[in-house]
C-alpha cells in the first residue's frame, strides 16, 4: 500500500522539483521606444547617464552614412547627434562620460569622452554635442578601438601603436608610449602599472616612473582590457581556431594557461572573484582565490561586451543569426534568451537604467537602439513556468518510471525498449551543441595570407585588413579593409552591407550555407580563405585579421 | 548534366534529373526481374515500400533518424540482397521525390543498397529465437556505413582527401543519432517486420525446395 502511495508522491516530486521556472521578460517587459539610427551596427553598450542616452554606431559606409555618436532623452527624443566624417570603419571604444573635476593638469566640466577609429580622442559637452577638446593619433589601418580608462585628470587612452596619456582639462598630451599593435584592447591599472595587450600576445607593463615592460606571451591575440585581481590578471587570449584563458601573476611575472576555450572570445566580465569569460564556443564561469576554479561552462556564442543588470544578473549578446541576449541570473545554471523583434548577431552589452522603472537598452548590428521597460514589476521578480518544458520532462519521467518499473517486473522488452527511446529523445536535444563543439574542434588551422591571394589593383589601404571578393557571373567584386570579424559569415554580411546585395543562407544540421549572393545562386555559392579551400560552413569557418574571402559560384 | 556544384554535391538539370531517376526505376526493375518473385512478395515490398515512404517524409523533421536503414536492413535479411537492394532504390526514389531529388539521391540509394547487402549477409534467426543483438549491431554500423556512401555525393574536382575526411568527421554526432535511431527503431519494430517478412520467406522456400527438388532429383 505504502509502495503504491509512494509512487505517483515521487512522480509528482519529480514534476514539480524539474519544474524550470524563466523570467517573464515577455509578459512583464515591453518596448518602450526604438530609434533607427541609420546604416552601420550598434557595436558597443549605449550609456545612460542622469537623464540622458549616449549611443554610437560603428562599421561599414553605405553612401554618405558615417559613424556617429547620439544623445536622447530617456523618452527617446533626440537631443544631439555627432557624426565624424574622417573616421574609418570599426568605432567600437566605449563610450565614457567623465564627470567635472579638477587636477595638477587643470580643471574640466562633465565630458562625453569618445575615442575615433581615425585616431581621434574627442571630448563632447554631454547636453549640447559641442566639442571641447579632441587629440589625434597615428592610424595603422585603423586607431582606436579599445576601452579608454581614467585616472585621476588623465584619460589613457589605447591608442593603434601603443597608448597616451590626456589632460582631461584640454586633451594635452601627458604621455605616450609604443606599445605593439591593438585592437579592441584597452588597459587596466593594476599595482603600479597601467597593463595593455596587443595583437601579438605581448602584454605590456607601463609604470608610473614611466618605464615599459613587454611580457610576451608565446602567442594569440589579447583583445580585451585585462581582469585585475589582488595579485594577477586575467586575460581571454585569441588564437586561430580557440582560445585560452590565461593567469599573469603580478609577483612573479609569469604566464600560466588556466583552460582552453572556444574560439573569438569576447570582453570578460567581473565581480570580485568570479570571472566570467564568453566566446564562439562556451560562457565559461571561474573563482579565483588562491587558485582558479571553474564553476561552470554553459554552451553560449558570444563575442562582444558583457554587462550586469542592476539585480546581479550577467547579459551578453548572442552573436548569432537568430540573435538575442543571454541573461544569467545571479546563481543559476542555465542560460536564458531575452528577444526582440529585431534579433540577429551583435556584440553590445544592455546598458540598465537606475531607477524604479527597471528600463534598459539593448542596440545590435540591425542599428536598432530599442529601450525596454518593466511594466509591471522588476527584473528578476516576476516568473512564468514554461509549459511546453514542463510537459516534456513529465514525459521524460513518465516514460523511465514506466521503464523502471517494467524492467522490475522482469519485462525486460518494454523496459528496454522505454529507454531506447528515452535515450534517443535525450540525444536529440543535444546532438545540435554537440555538434557546434565538435566541428569547432575540427576546425583546421585558417590558412595563411600569401603575396598571391594579394591584387595589385587594390588600393594599398587594404593591406593588413580582411578582404572579401565575389566572383560574380559578370565579373569580380572586391570589398577590402574590414577589421575584427570573426567568422567567414561576419565578414561576408560585412562586405554585402557594404555592396548594398541581398544575400539568402540555408540551416542545416552542419552548419549556415550561403546559397544566393545578389540574386544569383546557382548550384549554391563556395568560398576560399587565401585561394584555399575550405570545409566547414560559413558560420563556424574562423577568419583571420587578414584574410583574403573568396567566394565563387558553385 | 550537371549545372553546377552545390553543397549537396552537383545540382542537376531537369533532364539530370529525369536521367537519374529512369536509371534508378530500371536498376529496381531490374533487381526484381532478375530472380523469381511471387505476387504475395510483391504486394509485401509494396505496401512496405509506402509505409517506409510514409516513415521517412513524415520523420523527416526530426534530424537524421531514418526509419529506412532499419527496414532495408530487414528486407535484405529477410528476402535476399537482390530484392532489398531493390527495396532500398525504390524507397529512396520516392521519398526523395517528396522530399528532395538531385543528385544525392544516387548515393544515398547505393549507401541503403550497402546496408541491405549488409543485412542480407545476417543470420537472425527465428522469430522464436530472435538475436536481438546482432539486430543491434548491424543497426548501429549501418548508420555509419549509409553515412559515408551518401557523404560521396559531395565530392567534387579538387576536393582532398583531408577535406572530405573532415567533412566525413563533422558529420558523426548525426551519424551516431542515426544509429541510436535504428537501435530504437529495432527495439521497437525489429522482431515485428522480421515476423512480417518471415511470411514470404517461408513460402519462397517452400518453393525453393520445390524447384530445387524438381532439379536435382527429377
Amino acid at each position: 500500500m505504502l509502495g503504491r502511495a509512494l509512487l505517483p508522491t515521487v512522480l509528482v516530486l519529480l514534476f514539480f522539483s524539474s519544474m524550470p521556472f524563466v523570467a517573464a521578460y515577455d509578459s512583464t517587459v515591453d518596448l518602450e521606444w526604438s530609434a533607427d539610427l541609420g546604416e552601420g551596427y550598434i557595436t558597443t553598450s549605449p550609456l545612460v547617464v542622469d537623464e540622458s542616452v549616449y549611443v554610437r554606431t560603428s562599421g561599414f559606409w553605405v553612401g554618405e552614412a558615417r559613424p556617429q555618436v547620439f544623445s536622447f532623452t530617456l523618452e527617446g527624443e533626440e537631443r544631439w547627434n555627432r557624426t565624424s566624417q574622417t573616421t574609418t570603419q570599426h568605432d567600437m571604444s566605449p563610450l565614457n562620460f567623465i564627470t567635472g573635476g579638477e587636477g595638477p593638469c587643470g580643471s574640466w566640466p562633465d565630458m562625453l569622452l569618445v575615442g575615433w577609429a581615425n585616431g581621434e580622442v574627442e571630448a563632447i559637452e554631454p547636453d549640447t554635442g559641442v566639442i571641447l577638446w579632441n587629440r589625434s593619433s597615428l592610424v595603422d589601418a585603423w586607431g582606436i578601438t579599445g576601452n579608454i580608462t581614467v585616472q585621476n585628470d588623465h584619460a589613457l587612452v589605447p591608442t593603434r601603436t601603443g597608448m597616451m596619456g590626456l589632460c582631461l582639462a584640454d586633451g594635452s598630451v601627458l604621455n605616450e608610449h609604443q606599445l605593439g599593435h591593438g585592437w579592441r584592447n584597452g588597459g587596466v591599472l593594476a599595482g603600479d602599472a597601467y597593463w595593455q595587450g596587443d595583437e601579438h600576445g605581448s602584454l605590456w607593463q607601463v609604470n608610473l616612473n614611466g618605464s615599459v615592460v613587454e611580457h610576451p606571451l608565446l602567442e594569440g591575440m589579447i583583445r580585451h582590457p585585462p581582469r585585475a585581481l589582488s595579485d594577477s590578471l586575467l586575460l581571454h587570449v585569441q588564437h586561430s581556431s580557440n582560445s585560452s584563458i590565461v593567469l599573469f601573476n603580478l609577483s612573479t611575472l609569469e604566464f600560466e594557461v588556466i583552460l582552453v576555450s572556444g574560439p573569438s572570445p569576447g570582453i570578460p566580465a567581473q565581480r570580485g572573484d568570479r570571472l566570467f569569460f564568453i566566446d564562439g564556443t562556451w560562457m565559461t564561469e571561474m573563482q579565483c582565490q588562491s587558485i582558479c576554479e571553474v564553476i561552470q561552462r554553459l554552451p553560449a556564442t558570444s563575442n562582444g561586451e558583457t554587462s550586469w543588470s542592476p539585480n546581479g544578473d550577467l547579459w551578453f549578446p548572442r552573436n548569432t543569426q537568430e540573435g538575442g541576449w543571454y541573461r544569467l541570473a545571479s546563481e543559476a545554471t542555465e542560460l536564458e534568451i531575452f528577444s526582440t523583434a529585431l534579433d540577429g548577431y551583435g556584440t553590445a552589452a544592455p546598458e540598465f537604467v537606475d531607477g524604479s522603472k527597471s528600463q534598459f537598452l539593448l542596440g545590435n548590428d540591425e542599428g536598432v537602439l530599442m529601450m525596454f521597460g518593466a511594466s509591471q514589476q522588476n527584473l528578476g521578480e516576476s516568473f512564468q513556468i514554461d509549459w511546453m518544458l514542463n510537459f516534456i520532462s513529465l514525459v521524460f519521467i513518465i516514460v523511465l518510471t514506466s521503464g523502471a518499473f517494467l524492467t522490475s517486473r522482469s519485462d525486460l522488452v518494454w523496459g528496454w525498449r522505454l529507454s531506447t527511446l528515452c535515450f534517443l529523445a535525450a540525444c536529440l536535444m543535444v546532438t545540435p551543441a554537440v555538434s557546434q563543439v565538435w566541428s569547432s574542434s575540427l576546425t583546421p588551422e585558417t590558412p595563411e595570407s600569401t603575396s598571391d591571394t594579394w591584387n595589385e589593383d587594390w588600393p594599398d589601404t587594404w593591406l593588413g585588413t580582411q578582404i572579401v571578393v565575389f566572383e560574380f557571373e559578370a565579373g569580380t567584386q572586391a570589398y577590402g579593409g574590414f577589421v575584427g570579424h570573426d567568422t567567414v559569415l561576419q565578414l561576408t554580411m560585412a562586405a554585402v552591407d557594404e555592396a548594398a546585395i541581398d544575400i539568402k543562407t540555408e540551416s542545416t544540421d552542419l552548419g549556415l550555407y550561403v546559397v544566393e549572393i545578389d540574386g544569383q545562386s546557382g548550384g549554391g555559392w563556395e568560398y576560399f580563405i587565401n585561394d584555399q579551400r575550405a570545409v566547414l560552413s560559413a558560420d563556424r569557418q574562423s577568419v583571420d585579421s587578414t584574410t583574403v574571402l573568396q567566394w565563387r559560384l558553385a | 548534366m550537371f549545372q553546377a556544384f552545390g553543397f549537396h554535391g552537383p545540382e542537376l538539370s531537369p533532364l539530370g534529373d529525369v536521367m537519374v531517376d529512369v536509371g534508378l526505376v530500371g536498376l529496381a526493375f531490374a533487381l526484381l526481374t532478375g530472380t523469381s518473385v511471387k505476387r504475395q512478395e510483391i504486394l509485401t515490398l509494396v505496401t512496405l515500400v509506402v509505409a517506409t515512404v510514409a516513415l521517412r517524409v513524415l520523420m523527416q523533421p526530426i534530424p537524421n533518424v531514418q526509419p529506412v536503414t532499419l527496414c532495408v536492413l530487414l528486407v535484405g535479411s529477410q528476402l535476399g540482397a537482390r530484392r532489398g537492394m531493390a527495396f532500398a532504390v525504390m524507397v529512396t526514389l520516392l521519398s526523395n521525390m517528396i522530399i528532395g531529388d538531385g543528385w544525392w539521391t544516387l548515393f544515398q540509394a547505393a549507401g541503403w543498397s550497402a546496408v541491405a547487402l549488409l543485412g542480407s549477409r545476417l543470420e537472425l534467426g527465428s522469430t522464436d529465437s530472435f538475436r536481438y543483438g546482432t539486430l543491434y549491431a548491424a543497426s548501429f554500423g549501418s548508420a555509419f556505413l549509409f553515412g559515408a556512401i551518401a557523404s560521396l555525393s559531395i565530392l567534387e574536382p579538387g576536393m582532398g582527401l583531408v577535406d572530405f575526411a573532415i567533412y566525413l568527421a563533422q558529420g558523426w554526432p548525426f551519424d551516431l543519432l542515426h544509429a541510436l535511431g535504428n537501435i530504437t527503431f529495432a527495439a521497437w519494430f525489429g522482431l515485428f517486420v522480421f515476423r512480417s517478412l518471415e511470411a514470404d520467406m517461408s513460402l519462397e522456400a517452400i518453393e525453393q525446395s520445390v524447384v530445387e527438388g524438381h532439379v536435382t532429383e527429377g
